[in-house]
């Protein structure tokens, strides 16, 4: 509360999204960023024991891009804060943490195709890079991850 | 130095997800600065219960644990 002055109005409202539909005062219903999970925002392994510790060697600077992506906490502050209503900041984020890593690499066609086919579904608008999502991400996803993602998507498209 | 101050709270009340939605307005006075806004607003709906009205429903289950400000709701607006 130490950014507000004595006095000061605040003025607080819920997410504004067509996919975030109003369930009561402040309390939006996010699961569509969990339908668009469901969709694609895994890798398929067989489970076992743990593997070894460096079995895969991944770079450093991949793993840290990696990580940088799975910060995201799926909050929906993208999509309220986007002009648009897009989603692309999540789906991008989820689609970067999976495609860099060698795990993720033999879905990522698919992945990518059908997590962007789940975003449309569910009413989320397009991307126009205004920035706006990026700005009020509070875990500071980049903007290079939609860059990613429609990279991903394309070379998905032309697999097809 | 935090310090104690008087705040108009705007907020979006609406009863259920198929009910016309509005804002209401309301003081809260003697808030310390030092309070999250998440705390700030559990503030609000002590006083609330108190006057036997309805509380502000809101989202905290991501954010709490983090203090961050990712609910499911945001600061739109701020003026004197």
């Amino acid at each position: 509360m130490r950014k507000f002055k004595d006095g000061e109005t605040i003025t607080v409202e819920p997410w504004r999204s067509r996919a975030f539909p109003v369930i009561k005062d402040l309390m939006v219903d996010r699961g569509a960023y969990d339908k668009i999970m469901q969709a694609g925002g895994f890798v398929s392994v067989n489970t076992g024991g743990v593997p070894d510790a460096n079995a895969i060697p991944i770079p450093k600077p991949v793993a840290d891009e990696a990580m940088d992506a799975a910060s995201c906490i799926g909050c929906g502050a993208c999509a309220a804060a986007c002009k648009n209503g897009s989603a692309m900041l999540f789906v991008s984020a989820k689609v970067s943490q999976l495609a860099l890593l060698p795990q993720g690499k033999i879905e990522a066609a698919a992945r990518a195709k059908a997590m962007v086919a789940k975003m449309d579904e569910l009413g989320f608008g397009n991307c126009t890079n205004t920035g706006a999502c990026a700005a009020e991400c509070p875990k500071s996803v980049s903007l290079a991850n939609i860059a990613r993602l429609n990279r991903e998507f394309l070379s998905a498209k032309f697999k097809d | 130095m935090d310090q104690y101050i008087d705040i108009k709270v705007r907020v979006w009340r609406q009863a259920g997800p198929k009910a016309q939605g509005h804002f209401e307005t309301y003081d809260l006075k003697h808030v310390f600065q030092g309070a999250s806004f998440l705390e700030m607003i559990d503030i609000l709906n002590e006083q609330l219960v108190a006057e036997h009205k309805d509380p502000v429903t809101y989202d905290h289950a991501p954010s709490r644990p983090a203090s961050c400000t990712c609910v499911s709701s945001k600061t739109v607006r701020r003026s004197l």
